[in-house]
C-alpha cells in the first residue's frame, strides 16, 4: 500500500525526504521482483489521475479517449525511463513531471491535426494556437538548462528547500548553490526572452 | 553580465541583482528601492527575474498540491486494471526472448503447403470483387493494439531507423508517414511489411529538425486498424 507522501519519514534534516524507498522500488521493478511490480502498478494508478487533473486545469483540450491513449503513452515513457530515475524526488513527483510534458505534447499534437478534433473542440485559433504558457515555457527551459542549475532551481521552487538544505544534499557550500541558482535563473530568463522556451525540445521526463 | 551594461555608479547589475534573487536582501529593502530608482535597467532586470521566480513558485505549489492529492486518492484505491495491463505488457515484451531465438525448424513440406495456399488465396483475392480501398490515413476502427515502443521519440541526436512493435495477428503491412510541424507530409507515405523502416540518406535530408511520424497498421483487407504517432526533435 502506498504511504501517503506527507506520512513519509523525514530525514535528520527534518525536511528532506530521502526517496530511497522509491529508488529501491524502481530498481526492484527493473529486476522484475513480483512484489515490487505489484506495488509499482498500484502507484502508477496516479498516471490517469494526474493527466485528468492537469488536462482539466487547462480546460479539457483532450477528451476522455485522448487521455486514455495518453495514459498508455505515458506509462511507456515511464517504463523506458525508469532506469533514469535517481530518487531525487518521489516517484509520484517524477511521474507528475512526465505527465505534464506528455500532456502538453499531446495537446500540441492534436492541435496540429485538426482532423483529429471534433467540431465542438475546434476554435478559430486552433490551427496555430500552442498550449504553452509561461509555466510550460519555464518548465521546458528548465529541462534545457541541465544540472546542477536545473536541480537547484527545482529543489528551491518545487520542493521549497532552502539553499542550506540543497547545499547539504549536494555536499557543496551554500554560496556555491546560490551562484548556481543565480546563474541558472538568469540563463532561464534569457532563454525565455529569446523565445526558446516554446521549442518542443525538452527531454521528456528527464527531470528527477 | 546578463542584464546589460551597468551604469558608472555600480560595477555590474549582478552585484545588485544576485543578493535579492538569492534572498540575502529583500526586494523591499531601502537600498534596493534606492538603486531601482537610480538605474532603470537594474529595476527592469529585477522585475523580469522576480516574475520568473514567481512563476516557478506557482508551478511548484501546484505540483506539490496535485502530487499529494493524487497520492492520497491512489493510496486508497484498488489497482487500475488498465495500468496493470500496460505495465504487464511492457514487462512481458522486454522479458520475451528474441523472436529468432529457439524458433523451431519448419519442415520443407510445410513450406510448400503454405506457399501453395498463399498462391491460391492471392489468385482468389484477385478474382474477387475489389474490396473498397480504405484511406490509410484515417483509422476506421481499432481492433489491433496501436504500435508501441515507437522509436525515435522525443529529442534525439540523430535519426536513422524507425522501429515499433505491433500485434502480429491481423497486421499485414504498415504505412509510415512523416509530417512537418504544421501537419503537412514531408514525404510520400511508405508502405512496408515489417519494422524497422530505414530511410536512405537522401530521404532523411528532407526531414525537418522537428517532425511527427506515424505508423498505420493495415490489415489484409486494406483497412487501417490502428495508428501510432510520435513527435521527434533532432538536436542541432
Amino acid at each position: 500500500m502506498l504511504r501517503k507522501l506527507h506520512d513519509r519519514p523525514a530525514t535528520p534534516t527534518g525536511r528532506i525526504p530521502s526517496h530511497e524507498d522509491d529508488l529501491a522500488l524502481a530498481r526492484a521493478v527493473r529486476a522484475r521482483e513480483p512484489a515490487a511490480l505489484e506495488r509499482f502498478v498500484r502507484r502508477m494508478g496516479c498516471v490517469p489521475r494526474m493527466l485528468r487533473r492537469q488536462n482539466g486545469r487547462l480546460g479539457g483540450p483532450l477528451d476522455g479517449d485522448d487521455v486514455d491513449d495518453l495514459t498508455q503513452d505515458v506509462l511507456v515513457v515511464i517504463w523506458r525511463k525508469l532506469d533514469l530515475f535517481e530518487g531525487r524526488s518521489t516517484l509520484e513527483t517524477w511521474v507528475y513531471r512526465i505527465c505534464r510534458l506528455e500532456l502538453m505534447n499531446g495537446i500540441r499534437r492534436k492541435r496540429r491535426r485538426p482532423d483529429l478534433m471534433d467540431d465542438a473542440e475546434r476554435t478559430p485559433d486552433d490551427a496555430t494556437a500552442e498550449p504553452e504558457d509561461d509555466a510550460e515555457a519555464a518548465l521546458r527551459g528548465l529541462e534545457r538548462l541541465g544540472p546542477p542549475a536545473s536541480d537547484v532551481i527545482r529543489w528551491k521552487h518545487f520542493e521549497a528547500l532552502t539553499f542550506d538544505e540543497i547545499a547539504h544534499r549536494l555536499g557543496v557550500s551554500s554560496n556555491t548553490v546560490k551562484t548556481w541558482y543565480y546563474r541558472g535563473i538568469c540563463r532561464l530568463r534569457d532563454q525565455l526572452e529569446r523565445g526558446a522556451g516554446s521549442d518542443a525540445d525538452a527531454v521528456e521526463g528527464g527531470a528527477t | 553580465m546578463n542584464a546589460g551594461a551597468p551604469s558608472s555608479r555600480h560595477r555590474s547589475h549582478e552585484e545588485r541583482l544576485a543578493p535579492v534573487l538569492v534572498g540575502d536582501l529583500s526586494a523591499d529593502a531601502p537600498e534596493v528601492r534606492e538603486w531601482r530608482a537610480d538605474c532603470a535597467e537594474c529595476a527592469a532586470a529585477l522585475d523580469r527575474l522576480l516574475r520568473l521566480t514567481a512563476t516557478l513558485d506557482r508551478i511548484g505549489e501546484q505540483e506539490r498540491r496535485d502530487v499529494v492529492a493524487v497520492a492520497d486518492e491512489v493510496s486508497d484505491a484498488p489497482a487500475d486494471d488498465r495500468v496493470r495491463a500496460v505495465v504487464e505488457r511492457l514487462a512481458d515484451a522486454e522479458d520475451a526472448p528474441p523472436a529468432a531465438a529457439g524458433r523451431p525448424t519448419i519442415p520443407p513440406w510445410l513450406v510448400l503447403v503454405a506457399a501453395a495456399l498463399a498462391v491460391f488465396l492471392v489468385a482468389r483475392f484477385l478474382r474477387s470483387p475489389a474490396v473498397p480501398p480504405t484511406d490509410p490515413g484515417r483509422p476506421s476502427g481499432v481492433t489491433l493494439g496501436a504500435p508501441l515502443a515507437m522509436e525515435p521519440s522525443g529529442t534525439v541526436a540523430a535519426v536513422r531507423a524507425f522501429t515499433w512493435e505491433a500485434d502480429a495477428d491481423g497486421a499485414d503491412r504498415f504505412v509510415v508517414r512523416v509530417l512537418d510541424p504544421r501537419g503537412r507530409p514531408v514525404i510520400d507515405p511508405v508502405e512496408i511489411g515489417a519494422p524497422p523502416w530505414t530511410p536512405d540518406d537522401a530521404l532523411l535530408r528532407r526531414f525537418p529538425a522537428e517532425f511527427t511520424w506515424e505508423v498505420s497498421v493495415v490489415s489484409v483487407t486494406g483497412e487501417v486498424v490502428a495508428t501510432g504517432r510520435r513527435d521527434v526533435t533532432v538536436r542541432p
